[in-house]
């Protein structure tokens, strides 16, 4: 398979990557990784705010008739240094995308730009035109709609954000008809019984309609988020085609269970991207986990209808996703981790899903993350990572993107390099993942230590 | 091999010709008997003569349409000799304590000169009750994406939008013309929001199925009522499809309790003639796959789970369905089912399944006995405690074999004992013993 990796910046904007960066890429490149993504494009300054990697061009933002922010670089010597990695990675070949862009508004946008696409071509032109050893930028979760029914993450399903409504508005959505249907939903989802549950959840779309007795309102609701979704993923597109030299335009969409509900339909994402990076998350606990999100839905209906056992819950979730997780039939279960059948049941049928829906394998890197702290979730092993992967090459993928932590670990980057390139061998004078503790540099006790300290041992 | 739990309690079908049972009645309700049956449903009501016509089994009593304030139906020709041997086929069973229903309900006029001939009968039955049509292809008289005169009417009458109902129509057959592979691939195993995006429901298709199942229900309550206004309570039963379709037939079990006394969902799978789970499928996925070339017989089983949640056993291409039963048919499939029905209705004793097996199920490919203890031994297994047996054409040896075992002393067969008249006699019984 091909490899890519994430650098986060500035999390890993240390002097550890920038003394050795040469090294790191040396084994990357050895091991298979063919590609980056690199940012957010941020610095984070003393006081623990963010300013932009870049100085940005208010010439670009006069042309576009934005008003330009104030926009500098934190520190001209890292832009510097971030210009000779990335001029390091372009001369291997690899490919290299943008993570995010600042500078564009977050809103509250005119109704004949209702999802600020002038705003975001300045933003991706500045960035572009700063960096051009990138080929295009990368959306995280472009157009997403809420999916959690908790609340959670910074929204909930059943409730409209202040900016959801107003970009419902501007769209010329009946908003009121919407919150009709929110509300009968939530009824529905509080008002359940195991008598319902048992009968209809196993009975598919039919079922469904009439489990969560589905009625105009609702569906008029559900079809809404699709739609605007769909539109925001156009308005992504057409602020991409306002930039110079055809720039590569990515998004990175929660897996396809989830697609039905966060509004990113794989394929209507295959016209308007030219990579789709689908979230191979699974974790539990944590947030955007497969894992952790079941959790979160079985929770709240156990919350909501205590006549209810966690089995009926979990029959809810296949109901309304299709997901049935193999040898799952409690919250309990979820705490023991995958079992081998979740990796050639559910990942195997989620890379297969998202690879039919695109129609071009060449188009498709799945975003991985593993590790000991996958977005603030419970801790996934390497075995679990190569037992992602493997599932996903036999399910007819080629690529996927790594997403450390901070850091690789070194049982990581004994999988990855093993299924895209030689395989490490462990040497002390050598390439070292610096996410695995190593006494002869680091010494006894300095484990205890947490990452930001342990970047800065010379 | 021997069932765990025998105690099973058997209905038998009694259906036409009604002569056959008439004229040996005592011998073969004693080996029903004997062999548990505790329950009969007989139907139609009518006789056959030598020729094939037909005389109704129940003469419309005059007195009960004046009572009405009906005008009576035109005399229609009566057999009394038949009707008194019917009538000493009923007290037989009633005097062995048996439940006696009829096959078919009607008018309150029906039932009350249905009552007033046979007043053993404790209820009828409908057979299909408020049954929306399920088939995608024309097939049994009808097809999914189409409202029949009788229907139209009915829409109508309820104050249904008939218009809106036909653009629903019209955009969900437009739909269901249109599926792609990677369509199928993608949104088939996605659940209901998966579905909702896959067939594009819209507010007009959402708005046809919702009228369906109201449809059912009104149906329903209309059949209640006009058994209230018999001059005793009579109780009514309904057979509807198994719970898989009953989102499609509009048969809501949770719904029906509070009408019927007794609900038979049909444990019909054979394949081909009508009202068989295989059968549906295999012209559910020929649809498809003729709608939508470009569709492989998988994509079509995929959209058969996406709309309805299942995924038989073993099944992955039309031709699976030609090799019969696996195992896990029954222990997954048939006890997924009942246990559904089961949870639905919330009555055990309300619940007795509607079993038919044999050599020509519904004018469907055989079903041997074999298959027949997989429904019983799942059904068992999932908590059902009563079930009909719907002879087609006629009980076989092996079928009464495996229903006594379940169900009362397993049948031995025997020289001057009951014959199950489906099978061939044995040469050696029509010789004198040596």
């Amino acid at each position: 398979m091909e490899s890519w990796m994430r650098i986060k910046l500035p999390m890993t904007w240390s002097n550890r990557w920038i003394a050795n960066y040469k090294g790191i890429f040396d084994a990357w490149e050895d091991g298979g990784v063919r590609g980056l993504a690199v940012g957010r494009l941020l610095c984070e300054l003393d006081d623990g705010s963010y300013v932009p990697a870049f100085s940005s061009d208010r010439k670009i933002y006069e042309r576009y008739g934005i008003q330009p922010t104030d926009h500098t670089a934190c520190d001209p010597e890292k832009e510097k240094i971030l210009h000779e990695i990335l001029d390091n990675a372009a001369n291997r070949g690899w490919t290299i995308m943008l993570f995010d862009v600042p500078g564009r508004s977050d809103g509250p946008f005119a109704q004949e730009d209702p999802f600020g696409e002038t705003s975001l071509a300045a933003a991706m032109q500045d960035a572009l035109k700063a960096f051009p050893q990138a080929s295009g930028v990368i959306m995280d979760g472009g157009g997403e709609q809420p999916y959690e029914l908790a609340w959670h993450h910074g929204s909930e399903l059943l409730a409209l954000r202040p900016q959801d409504r107003l970009r419902f508005e501007l769209l010329g959505f009946d908003v009121t008809r919407i919150e009709r249907g929110i509300s009968h939903l939530r009824q529905c989802f509080q008002d359940l019984t195991p008598d319902q549950v048992r009968y209809h959840a196993l009975g598919g779309t039919l079922a469904g309609l009439i489990l969560y007795d589905i009625t105009a309102d609702g569906l008029y609701w559900l079809r809404t988020r699709q739609q605007v979704t769909a539109k925001a993923m156009a308005a992504l597109r057409n602020a991409m085609d306002l930039v110079d030299n055809n720039p590569k335009l990515g998004i990175i969409p929660r897996i396809t269970s989830f697609s039905s509900l966060t509004g990113q339909n794989y394929q209507q994402m295959k016209k308007q991207f030219d990579l789709i990076f689908p979230k191979q998350y699974f974790w539990n606990r944590g947030f955007d986990g497969l894992y952790g999100t079941v959790q979160r839905w079985v929770m709240k209906f156990s919350e909501w209808n205590p006549l209810l056992k966690e089995a009926d819950c979990f029959l809810l979730v296949e109901s309304l996703f299709g997901l049935s997780i193999p040898g799952v039939n409690s919250l309990r279960d979820l705490d023991r981790g995958f079992p081998p059948e979740f990796f050639h049941n559910v990942v195997a049928s989620e890379t297969r899903r998202a690879l039919a829906a695109i129609e071009d394998p060449n188009k498709v890197i799945f975003w991985v993350q593993t590790g000991r702290d996958p977005h603030s979730g419970d801790a996934m092993s390497a075995y679990d990572l190569q037992r992602i992967l493997h599932a996903t090459k036999e399910a007819g993928a080629k690529r996927f993107l790594f997403q450390p932590r901070t850091d690789l670990s070194a049982p990581q980057w004994h999988v990855i390099s093993r299924m895209c390139g030689n395989p490490w061998r462990e040497n002390p004078n050598s390439y070292w993942p610096a996410d695995t503790w190593r006494e002869d540099v680091e010494g006894y006790g300095n484990h205890f230590r947490s990452t930001r300290k342990k970047d800065e041992v010379k | 091999m021997s069932p765990e739990n025998p105690q099973m309690q058997c209905w038998i079908f009694v259906f036409n010709p009604l002569e056959r049972y008439m004229s040996n009645y005592k011998k073969i309700f004693d080996a029903w008997e004997e062999g548990g049956v505790r329950g009969i449903v007989v139907g139609r009501m009518f006789f056959m003569n030598d020729d094939d016509t037909r005389v109704p089994a129940v003469p419309q009593d005059p007195k009960v349409y004046s009572d009405l304030g009906l005008d009576a139906p035109e005399e229609a020709p009566r057999d009394k000799e038949k009707e008194n041997a019917l009538s000493e086929m009923l007290d037989d069973a009633r005097s062995r304590g048996w439940h006696i229903m009829v096959f078919d309900s009607g008018t309150t006029a029906h039932v009350q000169s249905l009552i007033n001939r046979y007043p053993q009968v404790h209820g009828v039955i409908i057979d299909g009750p408020g049954e929306n049509h399920y088939e995608l292809a024309w097939h049994h008289g009808g097809e999914l994406f189409q409202v029949r005169e009788g229907e139209r009417s009915q829409f109508s009458e309820q104050g249904f939008d008939i218009d809106r109902i036909e653009r629903g129509i019209a955009h969900l057959r437009d739909r269901f013309h249109n599926l792609t592979p990677d369509m199928v691939r993608y949104h088939a195993e996605g659940g209901t929001f998966g579905g909702l995006i896959l067939f594009d429901i819209n507010e007009d298709a959402l708005y046809w199925l919702r009228a369906r199942q109201e449809k059912s229900i009104n149906s329903w309550k209309q059949a209640r009522e006009s058994l209230d206004k018999v001059d005793r309570y009579v109780e009514l039963g309904g057979i509807p499809r198994i719970t898989s379709w009953s989102s499609l037939t509009g048969q809501n079990y949770q719904k029906m309790p509070q009408y019927f006394d007794y609900i038979f969902p049909k444990h019909y799978y054979w394949h081909r003639g009508f009202d068989g789970l295989y059968g549906t499928v295999e012209r559910w996925v020929q649809k498809f796959i003729g709608w939508n070339p470009s569709l492989s017989e998988k994509d079509a089983f995929l959209l058969i789970k996406s709309l309805f949640g299942f995924q038989l056993p073993g099944i992955n291409s039309l031709y699976d369905l030609e090799m019969g039963f696996p195992e896990e048919f029954f222990t997954e499939f048939v006890y997924g089912e009942t246990l559904r029905a089961l949870d639905a209705i919330k009555d055990v004793d309300k619940t007795i399944f509607w079993v038919s097996t044999g050599r020509f199920p519904h004018a469907g490919d055989p079903m041997t006995a074999r298959d027949l203890e997989g429904i019983l031994r799942a059904t068992q297994a999932a908590g059902g405690t009563k079930f009909l047996f719907h002879p087609d054409p006629d009980l076989g040896a092996s079928e009464w074999t495996v229903i006594s075992e379940y169900c009362g002393k397993r049948w031995v067969q025997s020289r001057n004992g009951y014959w199950p008249p489906d099978s061939k006699i044995p040469d050696e019984y029509g010789r004198e013993p040596s």
